[in-house]
């Protein structure tokens, strides 16, 4: 016990110390504050990212992102799969869910209408929050006249969007602008009337304050593609007086603002000639950058040859993108557009360039329907024709394809995709026009035909009605860049386009294949079950588990 | 000084440290801590040695030596206890305890450790034994022998008596003992610490006794939150195991070793992947999207994950598991918390323990069995036939495949190795003690190309300066490397395999990687082989955690401690994937590309404690801690990537294509500021009475930062109650109770409540540009998820505490779940935001029972635990989470889709009710159970058609019960322990595996031999799964019953055998210990294939074998 009282005094002396050192921990708890409060450094925050014309053109490419960078969207599958639903095209059927798009049988679970939707409407909260925020820095003070241009092209983007919903979907949620709380999360479906009039009146204020040039963006919507889109919009609507007059405003303003139909047809999907005049809104991607990959060409491009002829395209295709012999049969026979579209057996596909010379069996029908094996031996030089054997519908896509030689991976296609192009302006004037019975449809239809690398000879009335003139011609002339869905959609023909009668020819040799080949024919058999012929795509199932405002799918899920 | 100038200078203190910026303010503060100083916890305290030879000196002349020559000193009442007694003492490093009992054991003294204090008491119950040294009986024998503990070191002063008699006798230092006896005599032999023995000394005389350490003894310390207590004195769960009853199971992680050995906790190894640590749970899930990981407190220092530790480095592993033992780490302890701490020095001659492991690792006996090459075609164009589909492969196509039949999974395995190497120093002097290990291995997976190799190092020392200071450190450095392949989706080799059919040859004629040029026979998917060799993902690790401590005594049971934690990791990461040849028809890069990573990790914690334990009048305890921490953690991030090194060899950034180049770069911290304290109080360890509080705040929430976390407990010891006097069988009967409220912060991301904008790019003008905007969906009202934790547990002991049981039955209800809320796409925002959506309970007992005793040459030891608890959802607050499988009364996460009724085998079946849309006959038969109304609202009433409304949930999702079986048997030197580990009244969903369980939808895949029961109209109308159909228009995929199948298991995790060299042999060898072992982990499991994994595309658990040399000198 005596050790602890000699202790005492040492003791004593650094109790003290320890005393000051416990106070001063407090003095921490009163700083805690700024030692608790910390935000991300990496990411901009809204109080500190909006502060000039720089800050809000990044809002306004925000709106892009979601139609471009996603491998459902422009950036890999969307046009292939939306020619795939129609009878213009198959699909290379690897995995049940690319079957299930070709037999039309679409699910509210199945991925492609779930992923369209979701990209679709992150693209419009994208867009709202644009608005929201420009208008803030509008009422803060900053230059109407410097602000509107990008609000009016966020507006232009949400329109975008709005049909693109409006169209596969119906009536859907109405978001005008960006939802924050969970009280708001939860939206119902909107009328179909009320959407178009926000499409419309989007698109009007786009028309008024676009710029004529695009600014320093090219590629960004101008004054005449906000008309065109209106002009479709109208068209959709089935408003057909006013698609006329939006059409022809939109006409005049292209034609003002330097677009115009271009003289070769093929250069307009060049990957060497992007941006060109033909196109009034495109969706833009960047050459071997991995971030930013495009893999519609590699979709495309042809799988099955053997390896020798690879270098035609640069490597080996994916071959995803098959033309149906329908289509092939739907352009007049002289057509030149035929031939930019489809690669068909017998066209010429390129020049064997191989040191060694290679014996290759090419295969065909003849006339009878025999199968005929030539065996060739190709030489450096010597012209390869396209084979039947390279795909399961014996075709190949050449439009939007690309020489993948200087890729770095084949992924990584730089291929701009064309949205709104001259052509399709003057079918929509044309349709709108014909719908009406007014003959000048035709005037503006062999414009389409009359380009210099098509020279088609004029249509008359003679030739049909004037609805299905421009019918006719919006799918040769638009085969294979995604629109037919959409024309389907909106004609209520898909039904009648795979009708019980009506079996569409898949396969070129479609004719001389046994019936029990399952490349004979496309039959759309899903479609049967669908209640009118009003078809839609299912509200994802996923949108009806979160949201309990929607309960009812369209008809037929 | 007086008390004014104290204040003045603490006030200047206080106005210098606000002008000076916090970095620095901290700096200070570690420097005045460095000045002044901290308290070691003296949880080694009962392991002080201490030598004496003294003669003839009286009593109170040794306890004077003892003080001067330790920390101790001694309180007793000269009245009561005689001190002049004389005696002679000679001991050598001994502990203090052993020269007690020499001291005392004759006399009716008691005494008992507290802290630093002895306390000397006089004993309530008269020992009716008395030790002499010479015997006074008739002699009819002499017997002698030799005392050893279980690892054969002699044990010095252990009390030899003959039963029934008064003669004894006490070990010397070699632990040899003589004793005259009655020819057939039983001798009593016992020592504090050990489990008591009693052999028969008939017809034998000379003894060679191995006493079994007591580790349930209730004077062994239990590592706890901040601080250690004794067992008996526990009021909370806490489950503790020391290093010797997992250190010879061979598993890479310590968390492994332990898989069924904790009651209440349950380990689960996801794969076999090499590095692959498991998952632990404690208590069951509480969160249903936040975390359910416990954190790590590794020598006090919090962490989240104990796997760069080396496992051999432990010392003990503190499981706790109610409010009372968790509440000190308040917002981080819902889940548990487990306190490990290491191994340190002792006052000793420096030890050098060399150990080293050689193992083989090879496929359990739960495999996965394929379909082969025939049975692939035969299904793949039933499939097609399905679907109405023409095969798309022609005779030529199948017939250039002929005499292929390889099953990938098992071309890409091969045969395991493991090797582990320890080498350890430790020892000191009365002043300095130090342990110093160095540990490699490396383990070479069974699946190839997947390696890991770790080396630690470990630095542990405590010094003591003068009388009050003591500092030390604990340090672990380490570095790891963790090699595997990729390609380009992500996939690893082994996972890779499973998208090769039997069909695919591995090689061409020429030596090349083989590809079939048909794409429904190949899919674009690179060559496994063709990926060992082309590409490569490492992950290489270093850093070190640890802290350093300075403390102080500074009155009698006080004493303050500062701690500086610090844990510093680099992780530096190579992913580089191959250029692909067009030739090999695969989806991928005309070009390599090369992928180098590197994050940063800092984490440090400042400590501030107090704490005071002391004993009043010799019946009230009370112990106190109070505490504050700082703690801040940062994570700085920076890639870079270029593609096109001149070839596939070249890995290296400056090789690759500068226009290619990419980089990127992140930064991320977060901090905590945190109070806590602890009070306890105890009157004659009879009852106890704790509460504990910690109030933390964090900066991972931007409103609602700070919380409170509570809880009290109480302990009863009924045995030491007067009227429990008589039940000498009984050793302790304890009633344990606590209640108390902890958080779980951790689920939540350091931002996961700030608002910011994401980077969302488009191209312009042909080049990337770069967009902003608001997509992520957060909730800034979030708060944390909050657990109020109640257990009631039971505490027995009895027969010389050689049979024992603890049993707690508790329940946890999680409040203001963190809940990940889908929402709807139309919403626009990704991320599913965190909210805090209801009430969860887990309600279980966990029960541990043993019973151990020594024999003779025999020592044996079981112990069995058992572990069951119910999972419900109580209270949803009106939300209609469903869809995630989380309703009130189901477990959290239940199957959620929809009930079946076999297959639809007939015309009949497909017509006599409603059938989801595209079934046919063969498909799954979902039934009609539910429908909607009008509003969407589920009716419960069938409704003729079978839709989203019939989807509904299915609770086996956790296990009824978990086991483990932990036996031990030795005979002299050789011992063999068994390790068992089960669940029960669990399932899966059998489609979770992957790619082999995808049945024949059009890719072409490896695929499990279940499929060949499948159903066929004509060729096998009995089959048990669903047709195989390329277009699966009938969506068997869809979740529903039927595809769950049954997960229990019931595995043998550990068998091995250790012999320990007799001492007079390893003598030789001029070793102290001696012993080698062999062991088999993962023996065999007895359950289906699918229980144990997570996914048959992830690598199978391997059964390791295991040779092993342990050598001490």
């Amino acid at each position: 016990m005596t050790s602890i009282m000699n202790n005492n005094k040492n003791i004593m002396k650094v109790l003290k110390l320890v005393v000051v050192s416990l106070l001063s921990t407090v003095f921490f708890i009163s700083c805690s504050d700024e030692f608790l409060n910390l935000s991300p450094k990496v990411q901009p925050t809204p109080d500190n990212f909006l502060d000039s014309e720089e800050t809000a053109k990044k809002l306004v490419i925000a709106t892009y992102s979601p139609w471009v960078t996603n491998t459902q969207m422009y950036g890999k599958r969307f046009i292939t799969i939306c020619d795939a639903l129609t009878d213009d095209s198959g699909l290379r059927l690897n995995g049940s869910s690319l079957v299930q798009v070709q037999d039309w049988e679409i699910t509210p679970t199945h991925e492609y209408p779930r992923d369209w939707w979701m990209h679709a409407y992150r693209s419009v909260n994208a867009a709202n929050y644009a608005i929201q925020e420009l208008t803030k820095l509008i009422n803060d003070g900053m230059a109407e006249s410097i602000m509107n241009p990008y609000i009016a092209e966020a507006m232009f983007m949400r329109a975008f969007s709005y049909l693109f919903l409006v169209s596969f979907y119906g009536e859907v949620p109405l978001i005008e602008y960006p939802l924050s709380s969970f009280e708001e999360f939860s939206q119902p479906r909107a009328s179909i009337e009320s959407i178009w009039a926000l499409i419309e009146s989007d698109l009007n204020f786009a028309k008024v304050n676009l710029t004529e040039d695009g600014g320093t963006y090219k590629g960004t919507p101008v004054k005449a593609t906000a008309a065109a889109y209106l002009a479709k919009a109208y068209l959709y609507q089935q408003k057909y007086s006013d698609a006329e007059t939006a059409a022809r405003e939109a006409v005049s303003l292209a034609s003002s603002e330097g677009f115009y139909l271009v003289d070769d047809y093929e250069s307009i999907f060049s990957v060497n000639n992007e941006g060109n005049p033909e196109l009034l809104f495109y969706m833009q991607f960047e050459r071997n950058n991995s971030l930013w990959e495009n893999d519609l060409p590699v979709e495309s491009n042809v799988r099955d040859l053997p390896s020798q002829f690879q270098h035609i395209q640069g490597g080996e295709g994916w071959g995803y993108r098959l033309p149906a012999r329908d289509l092939y049969d739907a352009f007049e026979s002289d057509d030149p557009r035929r031939g930019y579209t489809i690669y068909a057996p017998g066209d010429v596909f390129g020049i064997y360039a191989g040191a060694a010379p290679f014996t290759y069996t090419n295969k065909t029908y003849n006339e009878d329907g025999q199968e005929v094996s030539t065996k060739n031996t190709y030489n450096s030089g010597d012209i390869v024709r396209y084979d039947y054997q390279w795909s399961p519908t014996g075709m190949s896509v050449k439009k939007l394809t690309e020489n993948l030689a200087d890729l770095t991976n084949v992924r990584y296609a730089g291929l701009d995709t064309p949205l709104m192009r001259v052509a399709d302006l003057y079918l929509i004037l044309a349709e709108a026009l014909a719908e009406q019975g007014k003959e000048e449809a035709l005037i503006w239809v062999n414009k389409v035909r009359a380009r210099q690398s098509v020279n088609m000879p004029p249509k008359t009335t003679a030739d049909g009605t004037l609805r299905n003139i421009v019918r006719h011609e919006r799918r040769v002339e638009l085969a294979m860049e995604g629109h037919r869905i959409f024309d389907l959609f909106r004609w209520n023909a898909l039904k009648s386009v795979f009708g019980d009668g009506k079996k569409v020819k898949l396969h070129f040799f479609s004719d001389f294949l046994p019936d029990d080949n399952s490349n004979k024919y496309k039959a759309g058999i899903g479609l049967r079950k669908y209640p009118t012929d009003h078809i839609l795509f299912p509200i994802p199932q996923n949108e009806l588990d979160q949201n309990p405002s929607i309960v009812n799918n369209n008809p037929g899920y | 000084m007086n008390n004014k100038s104290i204040n003045q200078k603490a006030h200047l203190f206080y106005a210098l440290l606000e002008k000076i910026p916090i970095a620095m303010r901290i700096t200070l503060l570690l420097l005045c801590v460095l000045t002044f100083q901290l308290q070691a916890e003296h949880i080694y305290s009962q392991d002080t040695k201490i030598s004496l030879d003294m003669k003839n000196s009286t009593i109170e002349k040794v306890l004077q030596t003892i003080e001067e020559k330790s920390d101790y000193y001694f309180l007793y009442n000269n009245k009561l206890i005689n001190v002049d007694r004389k005696v002679s003492v000679r001991v050598k490093n001994a502990a203090i305890s052993t020269v007690l009992e020499r001291l005392f054991n004759s006399e009716n003294v008691d005494y008992e450790l507290k802290g630093s204090q002895i306390i000397l008491s006089p004993k309530e119950i008269y020992s009716q034994i008395n030790t002499v040294t010479e015997a006074i009986q008739q002699q009819k024998k002499t017997i002698t022998g030799t005392i050893f503990d279980a690892t054969g070191v002699p044990i010095i002063g252990a009390n030899i008596i003959e039963v029934g008699t008064t003669s004894g006798t006490v070990t010397d230092v070699d632990g040899r003992f003589s004793l005259s006896v009655e020819d057939n005599a039983t001798i009593h032999i016992s020592y504090i610490g050990y489990l008591e023995q009693s052999i028969t000394t008939t017809g034998k005389s000379v003894f060679n006794i191995t006493l079994l350490e007591d580790t349930k003894a209730l004077d062994e310390l239990v590592v706890i939150g901040y601080g250690t207590v004794r067992k008996r004195d526990l009021t909370g769960s806490v489950s503790q195991i020391t290093a010797d009853k997992f250190e010879k199971s061979s598993a890479i992680s310590t968390m492994a070793a332990l898989q069924g050995r904790i009651p209440g906790m349950s380990v689960t190894i996801g794969s076999g992947s090499p590095g692959d640590h498991g998952d632990v749970l404690i208590h069951g899930v509480q969160s249903i999207n936040g975390t359910n990981a416990p954190i790590y407190v590794i020598d006090g220092t919090i962490t989240d994950n104990s796997n760069n530790i080396n496992p051999q480095d432990v010392a003990t592993i503190s499981v706790l598991k109610d409010a009372s033992a968790v509440a000190i780490y308040g917002s981080r302890a819902a889940n548990g918390v487990i306190v490990i701490t290491t191994k340190r020095g002792k006052d000793e001659a420096p030890a050098i323990t060399f150990r080293t492991e050689q193992s083989i690792q090879q496929e359990g006996n739960l495999r996965l069995k394929f379909v082969n090459a025939d049975q692939w075609v035969e299904l793949a164009t039933e499939g097609y036939e399905n679907a109405r589909r023409t095969v798309p492969w022609s005779s030529d196509d199948l017939n250039a495949l002929k005499g292929t039949n390889n099953i990938w999974p098992d071309l890409v395995k091969r045969t395991g190795y493991m090797t582990n190497n320890n080498l350890s120093v430790s020892g000191g002097s009365q002043k300095s003690t130090y342990f110093i290990a160095l540990n490699y291995m490396h383990n070479k997976g069974i699946i190839q190309n997947q390696d890991y190799s770790r080396l630690n190092l470990r630095l542990n020392s405590d010094h003591k300066i003068g009388k009050f200071i003591t500092f030390g450190h604990s340090f672990n450095l380490f570095a790891s490397q963790k090699g595997t392949q990729r390609e380009q989706d992500g996939r690893d080799t082994y996972s890779a395999s499973f998208r090769y059919t039997p069909l695919n040859r591995m090689y061409e004629s020429n030596g090349d990687f083989a590809t079939i040029n048909n794409t429904y026979l190949q899919g674009k998917t690179p060559s496994p082989l063709w990926m060992l060799a082309n590409s490569d993902v490492s992950n290489h690790y270093k850093g070190m955690s640890g802290n350093l401590y300075l403390s102080l005594d500074i009155i009698d049971g006080l004493k303050a401690t500062v701690r500086q934690s610090i844990e510093w990791q680099n992780g530096r990461g190579t992913n580089f994937m191959g250029a692909m040849d067009g030739k090999y028809g695969m989806e991928g890069a005309n070009v390599n590309t090369i992928n180098k990573n590197s994050q940063d990790d800092l984490h440090y914690i400042t400590d501030f404690l107090l704490d005071f334990n002391r004993t009043f009048k010799e019946v009230h305890n009370i112990n106190a801690l109070l505490g504050y921490s700082i703690e801040k953690s940062t994570s700085e991030t920076l890639f870079g990537k270029r593609g096109d090194t001149p070839s596939n060899y070249i890995r290296y950034l400056d090789a690759g294509d500068p226009n290619t180049s990419t980089n990127g770069n992140d930064y991320i911290e977060w901090a905590f500021l945190s109070t806590f304290a602890r009070v306890g109080y105890s009157y004659k360890d009879k009852y106890y009475i704790n509460g504990t509080i910690r109030r933390d705040g964090t900066s991972r929430l931007i409103k609602n930062k700070y919380g409170a976390f509570p809880s009290v407990s109480a302990a009863w010891r009924i045995r030491e109650e007067s009227f429990m006097e008589n039940f000498n069988w009984l050793n302790e009967l304890k009633l344990r109770m606590s209640y108390g409220t902890v958080g779980n912060i951790l689920s939540i991301t350091p931002y996961g409540t700030a608002v910011y904008l994401s980077q969302k790019n488009a191209v312009f003008n042909q080049k990337v540009t770069v967009g902003y905007t608001f997509a992520n969906a957060v909730n800034t009202n979030l708060k944390w998820e909050s657990t109020t934790k109640k257990n009631l547990g039971l505490d027995i002991s009895v027969l010389r505490n050689r049979l024992y049981f603890i049993g707690d039955y508790y329940e946890e209800d999680t409040r203001d779940l963190l809940f990940e809320q889908p929402i709807p796409y139309s919403v626009g925002l990704s991320g599913s935001p965190y909210i805090n959506a209801g009430r969860v309970r887990n309600r279980g007992f966990d029960i541990e029972l043993g019973w151990r005793d020594v024999v003779s040459d025999w020592k044996y030891d079981i112990n069995a635990n058992f572990t069951h608890v119910k999972n419900k959802v109580i209270d949803l607050e009106g939300r209609n989470l469903m869809t995630s499988g989380i309703k009130e009364g189901y477990p959290v996460r239940s199957f959620f889709g929809y009930k079946s009724n076999g297959l639809i085998r007939t015309q009949e079946d497909l017509d006599s009710s409603p059938q989801y849309p595209g079934k046919n006959i063969g498909d799954i038969w979902l039934l009609d159970i539910d429908s909607y109304d009008a509003d969407g609202n589920l009716t419960g009433k069938s409704d003729g058609k079978v839709d989203a409304a019939d989807r509904t949930l299915f609770s086996d999702v956790f296990p009824d019960f978990s086991y483990g079986i932990f036996g031990s048997i030795g005979y002299k030197s050789l011992t063999l322990q068994v390790q068992l580990q089960g669940i029960s009244g669990i399932k899966k969903n059998m489609l979770n595996g992957g790619w082999a369980t995808d049945r024949f939808n059009g890719e072409p895949n490896m695929e499990a031999d279940y499929i060949l029961d499948r159903f066929h109209i004509t060729k096998n109308p009995d089959g048990k799964y669903p047709k195989v159909d390329a277009s699966d228009s009938g969506q068997n995929g869809l979740f529903s019953d039927f595809w769950l199948v049954d997960a229990s298991y019931l595995s043998i995790r550990n068998i091995n055998l250790n012999y320990n060299f007799p001492a007079r042999f390893a003598n030789k060898l001029s070793s102290t210990d001696l012993s080698v072992y062999c062991g088999v982990q993962n023996l065999w499991t007895f359950g289906n294939e699918y229980a144990e994994i997570s996914s048959t595309v992830s690598a199978p658990i391997p059964r390791t074998i295991t040779f092993g040399l342990k050598f001490s000198f």
